[in-house]
């Protein structure tokens, strides 16, 4: 997949937990877990809206596009 | 989830059993050839007397039974896994709709397998034959137009449910 989802680092920074997170924006644990760990195929504007809102930063603060022969080199 | 249990599990013993049936029959139809004939039970429509019955040509027609009974063969052992998915609550999944799917190509191959059957059978049974009585059957019966129809409705089917487990894999990974 080419857009890595950079959740985690907005986090930190903000020192908040998933949990916290997922409470406030209204979908599950799970959910957020499916969008942290790179596997959700499709996000709802409502939702990045709800999660841009609560971590005060812009949708391209969250994610990040790497073009594929170059994602491992990101991973690692 | 409980009578799609005991429903499957009853579904999956008659598909085992007509297995073995199947074989059994085939085989002992030839095996016996033309005895269940004379008793209203018969693969083959031709005139008895019209045929060289001997043991060069059972052995032929027992060979050449292989092939629709093996393409009848895949098609039970398909439908046998669809119904053992069933029995473990798996009832739409990706397996499932490419059981669907392999079930319509199964029924087309049945029907062009059956086809050259009879073909082959009409062979086996004529080639001794002294010269101008051989005869070779050629044709197309409602049968198999039946099952050339359904096979498409099948992997039709198939295929829908395909695109509907994609398009449900998409929604189940929307955040």
């Amino acid at each position: 997949m080419s857009i890595i989802i950079t959740l985690d680092i907005i986090l930190a920074k903000r020192k908040m937990k998933s949990n916290q997170l997922s409470d406030l924006i209204g979908i599950t644990q799970q959910n957020l877990s499916v969008l942290k760990s790179g596997k959700a195929k499709a996000i709802r504007l409502s939702t990045l809206e709800s999660i841009c809102r609560h971590l005060d930063c812009q949708p391209g603060d969250l994610m990040l596009y790497v073009p594929d022969k170059n994602v491992d080199e990101t991973n690692k | 989830m409980d009578r799609i249990i005991y429903l499957s599990t009853i579904l999956a013993r008659l598909l085992k059993i007509s297995r073995v049936i199947i074989i059994i029959f085939i085989y002992s139809y030839w095996i016996f050839f033309p005895a269940f004939d004379y008793h209203g039970i018969a693969i083959v429509s031709y005139p008895l007397e019209s045929l060289t019955i001997n043991y060069k040509s059972i052995i032929l027609c027992m060979i050449i039974s292989i092939l629709p009974v093996t393409v009848s063969l895949y098609g039970i052992n398909k439908m046998i896994q669809l119904v053992e998915f069933y029995k473990q609550g798996i009832i739409f999944s990706k397996e499932n709709a490419l059981i669907f799917y392999r079930l319509g190509h199964a029924l087309l191959w049945y029907s062009i397998a059956d086809c050259v059957f009879y073909t082959l059978v009409s062979i086996a049974l004529t080639y001794q034959n002294p010269p101008g009585k051989a005869f070779i059957e050629i044709g197309i019966s409602e049968t198999q137009i039946i099952c050339v129809a359904l096979s498409f409705f099948v992997a039709i089917i198939g295929k829908i449910m395909l695109e509907a487990y994609k398009h449900n894999e998409e929604l189940k990974y929307t955040v």
